[in-house]
């Protein structure tokens, strides 16, 4: 009896949280395929996308700074946290206190204070929102790659290579970034879509990216400006498939290898 | 179990190194000959680990030089000093399989894929897993990861072999087991090896000699027997095997007063002045017991029996603070209960002191 409660329980809340997460989506799709003058659903609102003059434009740029976030994120704060969990953890709480700055200081103070800071040849041009963008990820990427390599024995793992006659290149390339593969992804996919959704710091330095074009053109088209938001949520959610199937892969494969190993050794 | 040759392979010399104002090695030197298998124990924080990583460059010290085959490698990176070396954590690479691990320093130094295939195979063939060469670390047990290490650690054919407490993360039958495999496979290879435990049973099991460490110091280095039966310091006597303290004090001739008995002060004994009040240390197997009065022996009450297979451990108040322990064959303490009255007498001519 107990145990039926428990199974009803919870299919209860799987259902709970299935309303919860597919009925707002599913209300947005089915708005943004109507018409104005309510004569039907169609795929108006979504080929409208593609008819705007600086859909293309701000996309591309909006790709471009995420993925220079991604290798700015790449060259520094996965070293830092590397270095963290190798030869620095006297400097933990430093680098814990500072990952979390972000996240207290105002993006208003944070968007003026940064520019300033900027060299005058990088203010100029839009690419310095990577910067920020990189900035603004940090309480999420440096948590990730901190969690991720704590479950790792990094530190022996590379005494261990230079212990076996690896140069220290030889080791990250062969060693660590192989280990910290997990993480890494994890990190880039944080700085990917917190860079291609972001707003606020992009709209007040007066730059224009994909979703400050998107809040600009709802403004004109109410259900265009939905669809237009179903395609972000469709990209974000693509992106993630992508991941997740990859790792899948490399799991199958892992999988594989692990029965035929069993069947050798019992034939 | 003596070392292949006298040829000296490792020497060691005043090794120094601090951490802040804590000095986690205060002179220490030690010098080991081709093929001999070293252990250093002692307990947490005496420095034994630090010894073994300044050797394999992965510490530097504070003061000292080591020599390798003649060689000074006192400033050589751990990269160019050819030392194969087991931790004790899992140190496979997770992202390879364990052929890979195994000819990954063989790779390293460029040697060609048959020539890997061949030699990583024999080692497999060696720590007993041939037949798992494409499996990945997070595959196999605890053991056999420490066995794919080691074969690792061997695959460079290393000057010197390092094992960092590989056992202690294993239970205790896969130790045995291990440690045993770890001793044949030394023997085979006949590597020059320094095994770092804080498990005096594991040291004692394999090792052509044991040094016993505190404090950052080498107290003792001798061979496992010597070291259990004529310890030179207190702390050896106490830290190596059981032993009883027992209060006595020492007489007008230098000898120690303890248990109704005066017993000779050992000559490795520190010096002690008459009327100190010291603490004999007693071996359990050098103490007899019998139900029997005997006015030379100290009456006692048996308090626990412990039943460990051939022997059996008695614990004894003997009206001193802690129960006195005593190993006699279980034939013989089939006679004796918890409860019985009995008398207590020192067997040995000779004993140690240590402060009180």
């Amino acid at each position: 009896m107990k145990n039926k409660i428990l199974s009803i329980s919870r299919y209860l809340i799987l259902a709970a949280g299935l309303i919860f997460f597919v009925f707002p989506v599913a209300s947005a799709v089915e708005f943004s395929l109507r018409s104005y003058g309510n004569k039907g659903h169609t795929f108006a609102n979504y080929s409208w996308i593609f008819q705007q003059d600086d859909f293309f434009t701000n996309i591309t740029i909006s790709l471009k700074l995420a993925a220079l976030s991604a290798i700015i994120t790449l060259l520094t704060v996965v070293p830092a946290v590397t270095f963290l969990h190798l030869d620095g953890q006297r400097f933990k709480r430093i680098f814990e206190f500072l990952a979390i700055l972000p996240l207290v200081v105002p993006v208003v103070s944070l968007a003026i204070g940064a520019q300033k800071a900027m060299p005058s040849f990088i203010q100029n041009s839009q690419y310095e929102l990577a910067f920020f963008y990189v900035v603004i990820a940090i309480p999420y990427t440096f948590q990730s790659l901190n969690v991720g390599l704590s479950s790792i024995p990094l530190k022996t793992l590379v005494e261990a290579s230079r212990s076996l006659g690896a140069s220290f290149g030889r080791t990250v390339i062969s060693v660590i970034v192989p280990a910290m593969r997990s993480a890494i992804n994890a990190a880039i996919f944080l700085a990917v879509t917190l860079s291609f959704g972001e707003f606020t710091l992009t709209s007040l330095l007066h730059w224009e990216t994909f979703p400050v074009w998107i809040t600009r053109v709802s403004q004109g088209n109410v259900l265009g400006s939905i669809a237009l938001s179903m395609f972000s949520l469709l990209g974000a959610w693509t992106l993630l498939i992508l991941v997740q199937t990859a790792q899948n892969v490399r799991k199958k494969r892992s999988l594989k290898s692990q029965i035929e190993e069993n069947e050798e050794a019992l034939v | 179990m003596s070392p292949k040759n006298s040829e000296i392979k490792v020497s060691l010399r005043n090794l120094s190194r601090h951490y802040g104002n804590v000095a986690a090695l205060h002179d220490f030197s030690l010098e080991m000959t081709t093929g001999e298998m070293v252990s250093l124990l002692g307990p947490s924080g005496c420095g034994k680990t630090t010894v073994l990583r300044i050797l394999g460059g992965l510490d530097p010290q504070h003061g000292g030089r080591i020599f390798v085959d003649g060689e000074d490698i006192t400033g050589s990176t751990s990269d160019k000093r050819n030392m194969g070396m087991v931790f004790q954590a899992y140190s496979l690479f997770p992202n390879m399989t364990v052929a890979e691990n195994v000819e990954y320093g063989l790779r390293v130094r460029k040697i060609s894929p048959e020539v890997r295939r061949k030699k990583s195979m024999e080692l497999l063939e060696m720590v007993h897993l041939s037949h798992r060469p494409n499996a990945y670390p997070n595959q196999l047990s605890g053991g056999q990861q420490q066995r794919v290490a080691l074969a690792r650690a061997l695959a460079i054919a290393p000057k010197v072999l390092l094992l960092d407490e590989p056992l202690s993360a294993l239970d205790a039958q896969v130790r045995v087991q291990i440690r045993e495999e770890i001793r044949r496979i030394q023997l085979e290879t006949e590597t020059t090896t320094l095994f770092v435990t804080h498990d005096q049973e594991e040291a004692m099991s394999v090792s052509d000699r044991v040094g016993v460490m505190n404090a950052g110091e080498l107290e003792q280095i001798d061979s496992p027997a010597a070291l259990y039966n004529k310890p030179k310091t207190a702390f050896v006597a106490s830290f190596v095997g059981v032993t009883n303290k027992i209060p006595g004090e020492i007489d007008g001739k230098g000898r120690v007063r303890v248990l109704n008995q005066k017993i000779d002060l050992s000559k490795n004994s520190r010096s002690a002045q008459e009327g100190e009040k010291v603490l004999a240390l007693v071996r359990p197997e050098n103490l007899e017991i019998s139900s029997e009065f005997d006015t030379d022996a100290q009456p006692g009450l048996v308090i626990t029996k412990s039943f460990l297979g051939p022997l059996t451990k008695l614990g004894v108040d003997l009206g001193t603070e802690n129960l006195v322990y005593i190993n006699m064959t279980s034939q013989e303490a089939r006679k004796i209960d918890v409860g019985n009255r009995v008398s207590v007498k020192i067997t040995s001519e000779e004993l140690m002191v240590a402060n009180v």
